[in-house]
């Protein structure tokens, strides 16, 4: 038995089981930031595929266009999030429908009822993701919408409010030409799931003298 | 070979640990409070309304004797949750109600209320919700419109509230109509969103609505409560309902367009009594409540008398029905606009209704007539550019229009109205204008001025469409308009009620008339305006006794089918000496009346100069114990009964989505992906092999 006398040949059993062990945990910490790499790199990647989209939408409004081959979704609008100066400081490509899977890509608008020019739009967007900005936001702030007439509406934002998705639905009134955000919240939360939604109200700008005249100096 | 592997495996291991730590301390910083955890004590402080906090129940004792109908609402709120809740509901009464008693009952204690100044009202109950004492405010937002505050109801507590008033019993077309609003059509708030308004706002009490002070709308947080959809098979907001009907004449039938009754005719009594019930014990609350009969055909009423006295003073009421013959030898020819609203809140079984009745309308202009189609929701669109003659084609565009309109956007009435108006006549034509719309907007003062300054030669014909239409704006913009109201709750009735309206937009039946009194009189409607087919004349005087033995005359005269018309009445004496202290219902019928006229006046002004409307409208609400927009009901308990130390929630009860409505309640979405959880995760994969790591070293050290 001169083979068991050196003790380097083999490891002893618990130390191998500590190198399973190891391992596993290795794989479970790439498989974790793995998928939250994967979540914002597809949330950023998509943003990039659908904004060639649009421009195509734009220069075609009639025509559907899908962002990448296999999508079942296409771009409704441009929602962009200006700073005091004016600057552009979020600029999203907006989806339609409000479901799971488009959300991953981008904001979803959900659909209710007529695609009215001047209408209430309610778009939802994952906290985690193209949402985030939304703890940001705060009363006065303005919103661009773009529609697929090329037109941008400008909208000033007047309510933040949180609900509980478990005992209230969002209360639209549709003929109201406004913005609705939607988000997860709390926006810190770890799991997905909560019952708890934020919601963000824009209301569209009054053109009012101050603007027109801003605008006249501009031009 | 398994050695050297093992060896290879953990060098690998050791690397990935190393380099995930860098990583890790990296995103650390970046986001230094990526990993704080959120605790929520109570889900719904934050949250706007629930829709379950509050339970309402509603029951309504309706007693109607000739031509009023004195009507008990209670309504039982049942505080569901383990807080002390102040509740705000918003909710409709019949426009011309004179709302004057309110009874809280709390358990075995009841509290009567009281009017005040609308200002010295609030005051009351402000103090009474701080000092923890149970407190009732009801607020004229509109004179369709109420917002009840109910402070300090208590954990699991009931509390009922037993609001009294009386409405009027319609008469038009041979049968006799009563109307009870049970819920609202939500409200389109033109104009914009303004802060300033906010903030004098913000000195309202009680849960807020979904809409926002704008411009136009200053109270648009007061009328637009949240609403909720009756699943199927599931009631919202139960109400139940005792109606005792004494008609005063042999009835042919009793029946409601919109609900479902069991009607029974006690034994012994005349013909003219009935008792009715809902088929069912509860119904939603989510239409409005009509109910119509008919005398039978030789008992049917020429003219009516009602008289009490109060306070040394008498109150008639007088209804008189004109002839009926249309001088059908010179029928004008007429210029018809129909405005149709195709806005959000007409989608569902509005739409179809208002469809279904344009083309009606449509169906009896002749080839001298000439007509126009305008279709309105957030933008006018007019089928025409102008009033073009009746042609066979031009019918079948407007029915092509009217076939294919869709329900969608905001309800901007005015720039349709401007349009409808500003069609040049002829003067051969008789200019009429039929709009069709549920009347669910927030600005109604606007648009009443706008009627009565540009109606000119043109007659105004409101249709209301739906189960729960703004009748207050649809019958005081036909009074404006100088036409007739209309109301359609359901389809069954498309045909019956066009058609009468079809009959009075041939011509007015009687026009010019006058009444002259033996003696000074204040009567309401101060001007008598001219009757169509089927309406009756109806006037509320009060004039000074005359003495039991003479029996004064008065003389109605009017021009009918281009003859004078004239019809002597001798006035009543007092039926039943009764309790003159005791406000007659007449009288406060009188004293509603008297605030409708003074009302109309500001809305033909646009604004109170001078405070000149409060001046003249709070003595005789005062007076008459009436409810108004510068009056309220406030109810305090003596006692306190919420702890100083228990919180106080504001709390909203839902009423009910009109039936056949589609107005948009979205369900929210899932809006996360739980990227911060796949880190978490991967964060305590990383740190057991920290750990296991830290092991490892021990082991070798050992």
């Amino acid at each position: 038995m001169p083979k068991r006398n050196k003790p380097h040949t083999e490891l002893p059993r618990w130390h191998r089981g500590r190198l399973v062990l190891s391992a596993l945990l290795l794989l479970v910490l790439l498989w974790q930031w793995g998928s939250a790499f994967a979540i914002e790199a597809k949330a950023q990647l998509a943003q990039v595929l659908i904004e060639r989209a649009w421009q195509q939408k734009l220069a075609a409004p009639t025509l559907t266009v899908a962002p990448w081959p296999w999508a079942d979704t296409h771009a409704v609008g441009r929602l962009q999030v200006l700073d005091a100066s004016g600057a552009v400081r979020q600029d999203l490509y907006v989806l339609a429908g409000g479901h799971g899977e488009a959300l991953a890509f981008g904001p979803g608008l959900m659909s209710i009822g007529g695609a009215e020019v001047n209408s209430a739009r309610v778009i939802a967007g994952h906290r985690d993701t193209h949402f985030a900005f939304l703890r940001e936001l705060k009363d006065g702030d303005i919103l661009r919408w773009q529609s697929t007439d090329g037109r941008w509406r400008r909208y000033v934002i007047s309510q933040q409010s949180i609900a509980n998705s478990m005992q209230d639905s969002l209360w639209v009134n549709p003929e109201a030409d406004s913005l609705w955000l939607i988000t997860c919240y709390p926006f810190d939360a770890m799991r997905a799931g909560g019952p708890l939604r934020y919601v963000v109200r824009a209301d569209r700008e009054k053109v009012g003298s101050n603007y027109m005249r801003n605008r006249q100096v501009s031009l | 070979m398994s050695y050297k592997l093992w060896r290879k495996a953990e060098k690998i291991a050791r690397r990935a640990i190393l380099s995930m730590l860098t990583i890790t301390a990296t995103v650390v910083w970046a986001e230094p409070d990526s990993g704080r955890l959120v605790l929520l004590a109570d889900d719904d402080s934050v949250a706007g309304t629930t829709t379950e906090a509050l339970h309402l129940g509603t029951h309504i004792d309706l007693s109607v004797q000739g031509l009023q109908a004195q009507v008990l609402v209670s309504q039982t709120f049942k505080n569901q949750t383990d807080e002390w809740v102040s509740a705000t509901y918003v909710y409709p009464l019949a426009e011309d109600s004179a709302v004057s008693r309110l009874k809280m009952v709390v358990g075995e204690r009841v509290i009567e209320g009281e009017i005040q100044e609308k200002a010295q009202a609030r005051k009351t109950f402000e103090a009474a919700k701080v000092a923890g004492k149970k407190a009732t405010l009801i607020e004229q937002q509109r004179p369709n419109l109420f917002r009840q505050q109910i402070a300090n109801i208590a954990p699991g507590e009931t509390v009922r509230i037993d609001l009294g008033y009386s409405q009027q019993v319609i008469y038009d077309s041979g049968e006799f109509r009563l109307r009870l609003p049970l819920t609202l059509t939500p409200r389109y708030i033109p104009g914009v969103v303004s802060t300033e308004l906010e903030a004098i706002q913000t000195l309202t009490t009680g849960a807020q609505g979904w809409a926002r002070a704008t411009d136009q709308v200053k109270d648009a947080a007061s009328i637009t409560p949240l609403q909720k959809y009756a699943a199927v098979g599931k009631v919202v907001n139960p109400v139940s309902i005792d109606l005792k009907l004494d008609a005063g004449m042999p009835l042919a039938w009793v029946r409601s367009a919109t609900h479902q009754l069991t009607v029974n005719q006690p034994k012994g009594d005349d013909l003219g009594k009935r008792r009715i019930h809902f088929s069912q014990a509860k119904v939603s609350m989510d239409r409005d409540f009509e109910i119509s009969w008919q005398p039978t055909a030789q008992s049917a009423p020429v003219a009516a008398q009602f008289v009490s006295e109060w306070q040394d003073e008498r109150y008639l009421q007088l209804m008189l029905m004109p002839p009926r013959e249309v001088a059908s030898s010179r029928l004008t020819p007429r210029e018809l606009v129909l405005v149709v609203d195709t806005s959000g809140s007409m989608a569902g079984d509005s739409i179809k209704q208002a469809r279904a009745s344009a083309l009606l309308a449509l169906d009896t202009l002749t080839a001298q007539d000439r007509f126009n189609v305008i279709l309105f929701s957030s933008d006018t669109r007019a089928v025409f550019s102008d009033v073009v003659t009746a042609t066979a084609d031009n019918l079948k565009v407007a029915a092509k229009a009217l076939a294919s309109m869709q329900a969608n956007g905001g309800t901007e009435i005015l720039p349709a109205l401007e349009q409808a108006f500003s069609y040049k006549k002829d003067a051969e034509h008789l200019q009429q204008i039929v709009f069709l719309t549920d009347g669910s907007v927030g600005n109604e003062a606007a648009l009443l001025q706008h009627i009565h300054r540009n109606l000119g030669d043109a007659r105004l014909f409101t249709v209301a469409i739906g189960s729960a239409p703004n009748r207050f704006f649809m019958r005081r913009a036909a009074e404006f308009g100088r036409g007739s109201f209309t109301e359609i709750a359901s389809a069954a009735q498309i045909e019956q009620r066009m058609a009468d309206l079809l009959n009075k937009l041939k011509s007015p039946v009687v026009t010019n008339i006058t009444i002259d009194w033996p003696q000074p009189v204040q009567m309401y409607p101060r001007r008598i305006p001219d009757l169509y087919w089927g309406e009756p004349l109806l006037v509320t005087a009060k004039l000074s006794p005359w003495p039991s033995g003479s029996q004064p005359m008065i003389t109605v005269r009017g021009t009918s089918a281009g003859k004078s018309w004239q019809r002597d009445l001798v006035l009543n004496t007092v039926a039943g000496q009764s309790d003159t202290k005791l406000l007659p219902v007449l009288a406060q019928r009188f004293g509603r009346e008297k605030i409708k006229f003074l009302e109309n006046e500001l809305y033909v002004n646009g604004r109170d100069v001078n405070n000149e409307a409060q001046q003249e409208i709070l003595p005789v609400a005062l007076k008459y114990q009436l409810m108004s927009r510068y009056t309220s009901l406030v109810a305090v308990d003596k006692t306190p009964v919420r702890p100083a130390e228990s919180a106080l929630r504001e709390r909203a009860v839902s009423n009910a989505m009109p039936a056949g409505a589609t107005m948009q309640a979205l369900s929210y979405p899932q809006t996360a992906l739980g990227v911060s959880w796949h880190l978490l995760l991967g964060a305590l994969a990383l740190l057991a092999l920290i750990v296991l790591k830290g092991m490892e070293v021990r082991y070798a050290e050992a």
